[in-house]
């Protein structure tokens, strides 16, 4: 088990709280059937002290909300900010500040890159976002 | 009573494929909308605004229903586009209406160095639903392992990196929901 510092700690049982706040929502709204794998997953995150895992399973969850409809999604997001203090505008705005930076640079550095502009396209269509960035995310996609 | 005394009327008697989470039916919808006409145009000032309110949530309830309606007709899809030496790129995509015609929209922004692949073929769907994500993520990582693996793992599918990282904690889970979402299993699993 590694020693992490404080701060990596309390980022560890933040982003553990935030998963399964979210998978206990989705098990509330739709039949899901693997929350239990992600629990395992999680517990095993937590054992091993492992805030690169936690953080991937994180980001997963948060990408399987795309499949929420939007008034799930906004109980959600409530959910998260009255719980946990979660600011979810605030987190869209970093990440929007950050494709605007890789289209500004107006090429896909890798592969991985590629793969999260595509969902954050996928996203956006799903959301209802703006459609100029979608489309200026997709001239992108296909001119890269 | 219109739905009687069966419990699941309000969802057309089909409860697994629709729901009523606002508790509204459509007929009460309707009445709801007449009774909000009526109370605005009372002469007593509270009933007007009772009127106002009831109108209020009634158009609420009307727009949420459009977008989850809206949502019902998303689906995950996976996909393959071949080569004329018969190397095989394989992705997902998330859009709406028919999946041959969502591929073919994700197809149409690929780069330029797939060109001369040809056209995207539909492998799989699944609904637009948490279980639907997980097995397509599976999903995916089982087509590009079956078409020679991401080369990134040595593998000599034209992906250059694997849909799902070997290390990642939820590729097992991934990988079983696929297998149970899509009956069967295309390839073993070959994450950590």
């Amino acid at each position: 088990m590694r020693n992490l510092k404080p701060e990596d700690q309390a980022t560890l049982a933040a982003l553990r709280a935030r998963i399964l706040a979210t998978v206990a929502f989705v098990e509330s709204v739709q039949d899901f059937r693997y929350g239990k794998g992600i629990r395992e997953a999680v517990a095993k995150a937590l054992e091993g002290q492992s805030l690169r895992s936690m953080r991937l399973i994180a980001r997963e969850v948060d990408g399987m909300t795309i499949a929420l409809e939007p008034h799930q999604r906004d109980g959600l997001e409530a959910l998260l900010a009255g719980r946990l203090g979660v600011d979810k505008e605030a987190e869209r705005a970093v990440i929007q500040a950050q494709v605007a930076a890789i289209l500004k640079r107006g090429t896909i550095a890798s592969a991985k890159e590629r793969r999260r502009l595509e969902d954050y396209a996928d996203l956006l269509e799903a959301t209802g976002g703006d459609p100029s960035e979608a489309a200026a995310v997709r001239q992108l996609l296909h001119k890269s | 009573m219109a739905g009687g005394v069966n419990l699941y009327a309000y969802a057309g008697n089909n409860p697994l494929a629709l729901s009523d989470p606002y508790g509204l039916q459509a007929c009460c919808l309707a009445e709801a909308r007449d009774l909000a006409e009526q109370l605005e145009q009372a002469p007593h000032p509270l009933a007007r605004a009772a009127g106002a309110a009831i109108a209020i949530g009634v158009g609420a309830y009307a727009a949420a229903k459009t977008a989850t309606e809206a949502l019902k007709d998303y689906k995950f899809v996976t996909y393959t586009r071949t080569n004329a030496a018969g190397q095989v790129y394989s992705g997902r995509t998330f859009g709406k209406g028919d999946p041959q015609a969502i591929v073919n929209t994700c197809v149409a922004g690929h780069p330029e160095k797939l060109a001369g692949y040809g056209p995207g073929k539909v492998d799989t769907w699944a609904p637009a639903n948490a279980n639907g994500y997980f097995a397509i993520r599976g999903r995916e990582q089982q087509l590009i392992d079956a078409n020679g693996g991401a080369q990134s793992d040595g593998g000599t599918s034209a992906n250059d990196i694997r849909g799902v990282s070997k290390g990642n904690p939820l590729g097992q889970t991934f990988h079983e929901a696929a297998n149970a979402e899509f009956l069967g299993e295309l390839h073993p699993y070959t994450g950590n």
